[in-house]
């Protein structure tokens, strides 16, 4: 089995975005990058899925700048096989344009299935995945909790959210991953050394304009603090009158 | 980045600059160059992965059993949960970062590990675990232990597969370290121990103890394997804090020690001891820096949550005034704690590793792991107690963290020698690295005598960042070494027995490492023009408190050496005082540091 994993680098989660001075774009200044949570799963998956199954290979896949070989290593210490940075410092948002430059990579590596996270934490778009897996031409399975290989198919649970599914696919199939009780494995020191030393392919590509551009881009509004009616059930009255006559949500 | 000097002050400058970089407190006698010293904003690519490592460890692993550490609850195969999570860090190489390779590590440097340990350390009890193994627990056979004991035992503790502790202290012997009673005694190929440890951290999970005992009179260090007959640990100690770790007896009754398991040469536990606790009080250190963010933090999500009068209660003066107190603290532990270890590892590393002949490193570095221990343990106490004072009454219930954390910083003021004891390490090895010409005092103190003749102090460097706060400290430093010159023509031998002064004298060099280190840390944020008005805030108002403290200090000193003081004297102080003399308006600065933390969370 050979497995395709795309990852993207975003800005930490734990950090506190700005907008920059041209309020389309966020301020760059310390930001610091990490794997997209929901790619990173995606990465323990696949990696998962090679300790039960010798014989298995890991490739991860990115699409981003230079510096993105920090993040890529930070995969290879978990435990994939090698990387392949597709180099290159456009800012793009065209998930078209992401998802060709990654397809044109993964089609040469031949892989029988292709992981993504369900969606990368910076543009929550949820596009490229399913971009790749058509442009690919292969079938798309997606929200998967988990997975398995079953009589020479993939077997996969998907979270939707009326319920849940599975599902059964033939190979080669790509799936997204969303989150579940699968928390990403911290690294060893020994592996993250480890790491330096695999594979990293690194491939310059050229990104078209966008088809499309972000014309303002704004932080959410401050929250305004939540209120307490009261402790058990007596606050049940009077929290169903707030919301009825207040939130007017009921 | 260096600033040009003035040629005539370049001859003490160099040989300050090299000073400052050696420890024994050559910070005290000269400017710190811009430049010369590291902080975390240098942290390499490797450092601040390994760091994230061990945050990630800590907020994924042991924060989610606080509760089952603290209880010292067990998991199902029997392994107390604590030592399964020692366990887990060795598997993630977290035990043997500042090992060499051929013994299972990772041969990084000092300042690589102990920045795991500032990141481990949100769990009091784990911290004390986890430092009592790495540190004092396995240090001592890295520097003295022969191949074969390294070999022998190195690979085990790098991993967790054994567990180690210290066992120094006995019940008549606590401060008075090397006054301890346990014996050893020759016979055959063994030596046979008989003796009591007491208070000894890991005593009752660990499978290997560094043992102090006497051996024909000559207190001695041993390697001694716990999990053999003659050995017993006595029931766990009921404390007030860090209730999670272990803390027992370890009783020895004709125990056997193979010949072989002699740490060292016959006599040497002063120089291990000793050495080994100058580690050990740099890591206490970091743990309190750890410690001391995460309660920080703590306090300010909490305080933006809870409204009285219609407000978050973090947004009052008062407590936006504590809030900043706590920032300014840790900032200049921060600085000063990389500065210390960083030191250490480019002494090492010049001298080429971890051996008995490069202790000396380590020893030079006395009164700085001392300040570390001090600074750290007291800034963490202050965080902590304004932390359960900022929450109010929910702050003095478990349910919140800030109870636990109080009863947990307590011990970091007592072991690793008590903070009195660190303050009179602090004292003694100054004045003997001046008596033995270690530091360049006199030199120093003949540049002050003439400034004071000629009133006038030329700051040495030419250097257009935070030039008016360099002044200053460099004028407390004058003052500090001109009150030290004092004690000792006025008291001769007879300091010794003037501990109230020894004290003060230490506290005004600690309180002279932390602005200097501050400022330094400042320059390099200033230089690369990042968080600028937070730094400028932050480092005005450590210099403001500093020096004030550092003059009160002096005139307490200085009111106890002469009844009626010559009018020279009184002069010359009154001239040093006005040339520290930096006032500002620190209400408006924790006002502004306050600010800026609630919504950058800057340094913490
Ligand atoms: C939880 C815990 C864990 C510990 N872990 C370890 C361990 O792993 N290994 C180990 O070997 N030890 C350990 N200790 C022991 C610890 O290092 C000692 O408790 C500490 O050094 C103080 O000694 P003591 O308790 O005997 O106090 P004492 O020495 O009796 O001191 C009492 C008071 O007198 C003061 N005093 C003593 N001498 C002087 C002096 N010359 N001048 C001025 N004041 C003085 C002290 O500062 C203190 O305030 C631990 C202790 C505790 C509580």
């Amino acid at each position: 089995m050979k497995i395709v994993v795309c990852v993207k680098r975003v800005p930490d989660t734990a950090l506190k975005v700005k907008i920059g001075s041209d309020r389309k774009s966020i301020e760059k200044g310390d930001v610091e990058y990490i794997v997209s949570p929901y790619d990173e799963i995606a990465v323990e998956h696949a990696i998962r899925f090679k300790e039960k199954t010798p014989g298995t290979e890991v490739v991860v896949v990115t699409l981003g700048p230079a510096d993105s070989e920090k993040n890529m290593r930070t995969c290879l210490a978990m435990g994939a096989d090698r990387g392949i940075l597709l180099q290159s410092n456009a800012d793009t948002m065209d998930s078209f344009n992401v998802a060709k430059a990654l397809s044109d990579a993964i089609s040469q590596e031949k892989p029988d299935l292709v992981l993504f996270g369900i969606k990368a934490t910076d543009t929550d778009s949820s596009q490229v995945g399913a971009i790749v897996s058509m442009l690919l031409g292969i079938p798309f399975l997606s929200t998967v909790v988990s997975f398995s290989l079953e009589n020479g198919k993939i077997k996969a649970d998907s979270e939707v959210e009326s319920g849940h599914l599975v599902l059964q696919s033939t190979i080669p199939c790509a799936l997204s991953i969303q989150k579940s009780n699968v928390d990403p494995r911290i690294c060893s020191l020994i592996n993250i050394r480890k790491a330096k030393q695999k594979e990293l392919k690194i491939v310059p590509v050229d990104i078209p304009n966008d088809h499309f551009e972000i014309e303002k881009m704004e932080l959410p509004a401050e929250r305004t603090g939540g209120k307490i009616v009261g402790h058990g059930p007596d606050a049940v009255k009077e929290l169903l009158r707030l919301l009825h006559e207040e939130a007017k949500v009921i | 980045m260096k600033s040009g000097f003035l040629l005539s002050q370049k001859d003490l400058l160099q040989s300050v600059e090299k000073l400052s970089l050696k420890g024994s407190a050559g910070f005290l006698l000269g400017p710190t160059p811009s430049g010369t010293m590291f902080t975390r904003e240098q942290f390499t690519e490797e450092q601040k992965e390994v760091g994230k490592i061990a945050t990630d460890f800590a907020n994924s692993k042991i924060r989610p059993n606080d509760e089952k550490i603290e209880h010292k609850a067990k998991e199902e195969d029997g392994t107390p949960t604590i030592i399964k999570l020692v366990k887990e860090a060795g598997e993630l190489g977290l035990l043997g970062i500042d090992l060499p390779e051929e013994y299972g590590g990772l041969n990084m440097d000092f300042t690589t590990m102990m920045c795991t340990l500032e990141n481990l350390a949100i769990n009091g009890s784990y911290a004390a675990t986890h430092i009592a193994h790495l540190g004092i627990g396995t240090l001592p056979i890295l520097f003295f232990g022969n191949e074969e004991q390294k070999k022998k035992y190195l690979p085990k503790l790098a991993t967790g597969e054994w567990i180690s502790c210290y066992a120094l202290t006995e019940p008549g012997s606590g401060s008075d370290a090397l006054s301890g009673k346990t014996k050893a005694v020759l016979e055959g190929d063994y030596y046979i121990l008989n003796g009591t440890k007491q208070y000894i951290t890991n005593g009752s999970w660990a499978d290997l103890a560094i043992v102090f005992a006497r051996l024909d009179n000559q207190y001695t260090g041993f390697i001694v394997e716990l999990n053999q007959p003659g050995i017993s640990r006595g029931a766990e100690e009921k404390k007030m804090g860090i209730k999670g770790s272990s803390t027992v007896s370890l009783i020895f009754e004709n125990a056997k020690v193979p010949k072989e398991n002699l740490l060292g040469k016959v006599g040497d536990a002063a120089t291990i001891a000793l050495n080994i606790l100058n580690l050990g009080r740099l890591e206490l250190g970091f743990a309190t820096l750890g410690a001391a963010k995460d309660v920080a933090k703590y306090t300010i999500e909490y305080g933006k949550q809870r409204k009285q009068f219609a407000r978050p209660v973090i947004e009052f003066d008062m407590q936006m005034a504590k809030l900043a107190d706590m920032v300014s603290r840790i900032f200049s532990l921060d600085a000063l704690i990389y500065r210390t270890v960083s030191g250490i590892d480019a002494g090492l590393k010049s001298k080429g590793g971890h051996s008995a002949s490069d202790v000396d490193v380590i020893r030079n570095y006395a009164i700085e792991a001392s300040i570390c221990k001090v600074e750290g343990s007291e800034m963490l106490a202050q965080v902590a107690g304004d932390s359960v004072k900022m929450m109010g009454g929910y702050g003095y219930c478990e349910e919140y963290r800030s109870e636990k954390a109080v009863r947990d910083c307590f011990i970091n003021m007592i072991f690793e020698g008590t903070n009195d004891i660190n303050r009179l390490v602090i004292f003694d090895f100054l004045v003997k690295g001046i008596y033995n010409q270690e530091i360049p005092f006199r030199d120093f103190m003949e540049m002050v005598e003439s400034s004071l003749e000629k009133k006038n102090l030329a700051y040495p460097i030419e250097d257009s960042i935070l030039s008016k706060e360099k002044h200053k400290v460099y004028a407390a430093k004058c003052l500090t070494a001109w009150m030290i010159q004092q004690c000792i023509i006025q008291h001769g031998k007879d300091i010794k027995n003037q501990q109230q002064v020894m004290k003060n004298i230490s506290d005004m060099v600690i309180q002279i490492y932390a602005a200097d280190s501050s400022l330094s840390r400042a320059h390099y944020l200033l230089h690369d023009k990042k968080h600028a008005g937070l730094v400028s805030s932050l480092v005005r108002l450590i210099v403001s408190q500093s020096t004030s403290a550092i003059q009160n200090l002096g005139s307490q000193v200085f009111a106890s050496l002469w009844d009626t003081p010559s009018q020279k004297k009184q002069e010359e102080w009154n001239q040093l005082c006005s040339w520290a003399e930096y006032k500002e308006n620190i209400f408006a600065l924790k006002q502004e540091i306050a600010k800026a933390t609630l919504e950058e969370g800057l340094f913490i």
